[in-house]
């Protein structure tokens, strides 16, 4: 396709999403919708025909001529693990089936066991220990350097208080309501306002995003236009 | 037990089911039916319905079967009921305590949720649910749980009953009749607001409200300028690992930054093999290389697949896929996009030279960081859009492995800043009058003399390292040869002997095994400027207040520190035996003696680069960098500027308008009372 239809089918599409600041409006709204369903329907497409030809074309093509084989069908080891997945894609294929949905179960538990596994080795070396490890690190020159220290300082109390932010441990007084130690209450506040100024943090870089990308749109319209 | 809740089939159906099992497909399915037959259908005993069981049946352990055979509505409350109750004499001391405490206590009324939170009107705001009708699809549609789900929420919040669907208004009637709301008014006005301040800087000139991003990364920000220096430094022999995780939502964001960073992959000779856990995104790095190749048409070859550039197939299962990437990369690495082999023999991760994740969501950087990061000693770089990088950056600073990030498009800006001033004593190869056609026979002819006038380095330049430094000089070799030459690996050319001055000043030699770090502040937090080997002297400026550090000149005037315990400080003698700054010329300040510096360092593989804004070298491919349009790009930027001013005029408006709204009702409702 032309490079000048591509731009002015882009062109039209982002006005279509500009009409949703006039509204649900009869037509209007319709016009939104209308590019939404356009996107999500090529993205759906195209994923389909991505994961074809990069996922299973290529063991087709082995399967058909093993001589030229290139992915991990090179050797029995391979061959048996593609066979695994293979069932497991067949079992996990029943699920629609209400008959022989149960077949799918054994496979399904096998894949969530597999990803709790790696997301819990994962989030230990790759998130919690390098944190914690990067939170408790002392900098060199932590005496002289003014800045480093207060850095050091803050991430200390931010980590320390907003995670005090979330205990509930209480006391019962006579009445059995719960009470918390002015000492609890105060760790709590102060945790609380780095939690809300981390959030307010996150809006506002997001805000800051969708303001790029709209500066962006806007950009290719009038470069269009000219 | 009710029987009706026993699932086995009865005698006859169980013996015909049995028949059936024999052909086909029905043996798979299960012998047993829910409420087939109806109250008629009686159990069987448990034994006899299991015992007429063949295949793989027999197999399951006879406590199973009993298992299986239970009724399935029998719950822990059903078998409590059937023990019954124990005598309260039998029960022991604690249990009477508890019971006598819990008799003494004042019954509890029934409270309905919404008298259970009574303050929920006080820190809920009231939604107003508007029951639109549908458009092009079918309206919303609610179960009958969900419904319910809405109408108990909605008693908590104090709203009013939904209306039935006959009443609700529909059609396009109604619908007109909002466009005349005077409820949409702000909302319009804000949008029109906000769409104003971004158009003002595309269409007329004198709105650059704010500042341009800086011509150089700053210098506190945390190993920024380290990973431009690792891409600085890729050569031709090495493949980037790039990991696009962002899809055409956030392109507007990130666009900027894969378009700079591949175009300095690309300039350098170096490959970049594409990889991501999202399908669409393979199709839009597809998209991003091809815009590039439109830029360079002109003059430049056209980049090649499987040659200049790798899309690897998408790596499916999310996190699972990032895992399998780390531990199976030679079979990854071999299977193309479009499903074709690539010939890229790798087998491990750590082959690559550098991986660099361009992603849209925190959560990429942090898949990435947990299940590729670890797993590898390949140094990583992440490139974010803003929204991400609160929760991104402390991935950064926690990683050994992540040397630093890039942040959405003012990094992109500066970067093509710093890229443009190290490119801009190249002159581009004539322009090819068939764009179309060339496929390397109408290659550029280099620059004759790509660094012969490096003194005229723009003042512009970012880094202080290429200004003012007559470059390295590399022979210049035009050819009339049609074919592209051979890109060669340029030696910087280190003079065997400095011009020394005749001043003796202190030096400090590298005793450590090299390389070792030179950093730019007295920390190991801070940015590497360069790598020193064993061997290596460098004059010495001072150290820090408790001497654990050592400030030093590099060779081409940048002051920088290095470890105290890693060298061994001397007086020079006044004779300068060393060598000098790579251009020859002594350049390391009035009165200081420049002795050696080897510029066999290196921070990556097998480039023999200054580890600092390095300047470019023959065979480098500068129509990738000089060729970009950026002709909005300071539009954009201004854009933005006069948006964030917008929004934050129209939350302050906002909270005020609200504010003496509320004011205004409180004091209508005291004057009512």
């Amino acid at each position: 396709m032309a490079e000048g239809t591509i731009a002015l089918l882009s062109f039209v599409l982002t006005l279509m999403v500009f009409s949703y600041v006039l509204g649900d409006l009869p037509l209007v709204g319709h016009l939104y919708r209308t590019a939404v369903y356009i996107f999500v329907g090529m993205s759906a497409a195209f994923a389909a025909i991505v994961a074809y030809e990069s996922v299973i074309l290529p063991y087709l093509q082995d399967i058909q001529n093993p001589e030229t084989s290139w992915t991990a069908l090179g050797n029995s080891t391979d061959v048996a693990i593609f066979l695994t997945a293979l069932l497991f894609g067949l079992l996990l294929l029943m699920k629609p089936i209400a008959s022989l949905s149960w077949l799918t179960n054994g496979a399904l538990a096998v894949v969530i066991v597999v990803s709790a596994a790696s997301a819990v080795v994962g989030g230990l070396s790759g998130t919690l220990i390098p944190l914690i490890v990067a939170t408790a690190a002392v900098p060199d020159g932590l005496a002289t350097d003014f800045q480093a220290l207060t850095n050091t300082l803050l991430v200390f109390v931010g980590t320390v208080t907003a995670l005090f932010y979330f205990q509930w441990q209480a006391r019962r007084d006579d009445d059995g309501a719960p009470v918390q130690s002015p000492l609890s209450r105060g760790l709590r506040n102060v945790g609380k306002i780095f939690i809300v100024t981390a959030l307010g943090a996150i809006y506002a870089t997001t805000m800051l995003t969708a303001l790029t990308i709209l500066a962006e749109r806007i950009g290719f319209v009038f470069q269009f236009g000219s | 037990m009710n029987d009706d809740d026993f699932n086995w089939l009865p005698q006859e159906e169980e013996q015909e089911a049995a028949q059936q099992s024999r052909r086909g497909l029905f043996r798979f399915l299960p012998r047993f039916r829910r409420g087939r037959g109806g109250a008629a259908a009686s159990a069987p005993s448990e034994e006899s319905s299991l015992s007429g069981r063949r295949g793989l049946f027999r197999l399951i352990p006879r406590f199973l079967r009993r298992a299986r055979s239970a009724p399935t509505e029998a719950t822990a409350a059903d078998l409590a009921l059937e023990m019954g109750e124990r005598p309260v004499e039998q029960l022991d001391d604690r249990l009477l305590a508890l019971r006598e405490r819990a008799q003494s206590r004042p019954e509890q009324e029934t409270v309905s949720p919404r008298e259970a939170l009574y303050d929920v009107d006080d820190v809920l705001v009231r939604p107003e649910i508007i029951h639109r009708p549908g458009g092009v699809i079918s309206p919303l549609a609610l179960s009958k749980a969900q419904q319910e789900q809405v109408e108990l929420l909605r008693d908590m919040v104090g709203g009013t009953a939904l209306p039935d669907d006959s009443q609700s208004e529909g059609g396009l009637l109604s619908r007109g009749k909002r466009l005349f709301s005077l409820g949409a008014i702000p909302h319009l006005l804000v949008s029109i607001l906000m769409l104003l301040a971004l158009a003002l800087p595309f269409v007329a000139t004198g709105f650059s409200e704010g500042e341009l991003p800086p011509l150089a990364f700053h210098e506190d920000r945390h190993g920024t300028t380290t990973a431009f220096n690792m891409l600085d430094n890729l050569t031709l022999d090495d493949y980037v690992l790039l990991a696009f995780e962002y899809g055409p939502t956030a392109a507007g964001e990130l666009d900027e930054l894969a378009d700079v960073i591949l175009r300095h992959i690309f300039a350098q000779g170096s490959k970049a093999i594409i990889v991501s856990s999202n399908p669409i995104t393979i199709v839009h790095a597809r998209n991003v290389i091809a815009a590039i190749e439109r830029s360079v048409a002109p003059v430049s070859t056209r980049l090649v697949e499987n040659q200049d550039y790798y899309l690897l197939r998408f790596l499916s299962g999310g996190a699972l896929g990032l895992r399998d990437l780390s531990r199976n990369f030679g079979s990854i690495v071999n299977t193309s996009a479009r499903g074709m082999p690539t010939g890229l023999g790798f087998t491990s991760l750590d082959e690559m030279t550098l991986m660099v994740l361009i992603a849209e969501r925190a959560e990429d950087v942090r898949h990435w960081a947990e299940q590729v990061a670890t797993e590898t000693d390949s140094d990583f770089i992440a490139a974010t859009g803003y929204a991400a990088q609160p929760l991104a950056e402390p991935y950064v600073y926690a990683h050994e492995d992540i040397v630093g990030m890039f942040i959405g498009v003012r990094d992109a800006y500066t970067y093509n800043q710093i890229l443009q001033a190290n490119y801009a004593d190249y002159e581009l190869p004539p322009r090819r009058e068939d764009p179309g056609t060339g496929d390397g026979e109408s290659a550029p002819t280099p620059s004759p003399t790509p660094t012969a006038t490096a003194t005229a380095t723009p003042t512009a330049t970012p880094t202080p390292t290429a200004t003012e430094t007559p470059q390295p000089q590399a022979t210049p070799t035009p050819t009339a040869t049609p074919t592209e030459p051979e890109p060669e690996l340029v030696q910087l050319a280190v003079a065997p002997a400095a011009t020394a001055t005749q001043i003796p000043s202190p030096v400090a030699e590298v005793i450590a095994q090299g390389p070792v770090n030179i950093r730019r502040r007295p920390n190991t937090a801070s940015d590497i400027l360069a790598l020193a080997a064993t061997g290596d002297i460098f004059p010495v400026l001072g150290e820090n207040g408790d001497g654990s550090w050592i400030n030093i000149l590099l060779p081409d005037g940048i002051e920088a520190w290095i470890a105290s315990f890693l060298v061994e400080q001397y007086i020079a003698p006044a004779d300068g035996t060393g060598g000098g700054a790579p251009d020859g010329s002594a350049r390391a300040g009035d009165g200081q003696t420049v002795l050696q510096f080897d510029f066999s360092l290196r921070l990556g593989k097998t480039r023999p680069r200054f580890y600092q804004a390095n300047p470019p070298a023959q065979g480098d491919r500068a129509e990738f960098v000089l060729l970009r349009d950026g002709r909005q790009e300071e539009q954009r930027l201004d854009a933005m500027t006069l948006g964030t001013i917008a929004a934050v005029l129209v939350i302050v408006a906002g909270n005020v308008f609200y504010m003496m709204r509320a004011l205004t009702r409180r004091r209508r409702a005291s004057q009512g009372n």
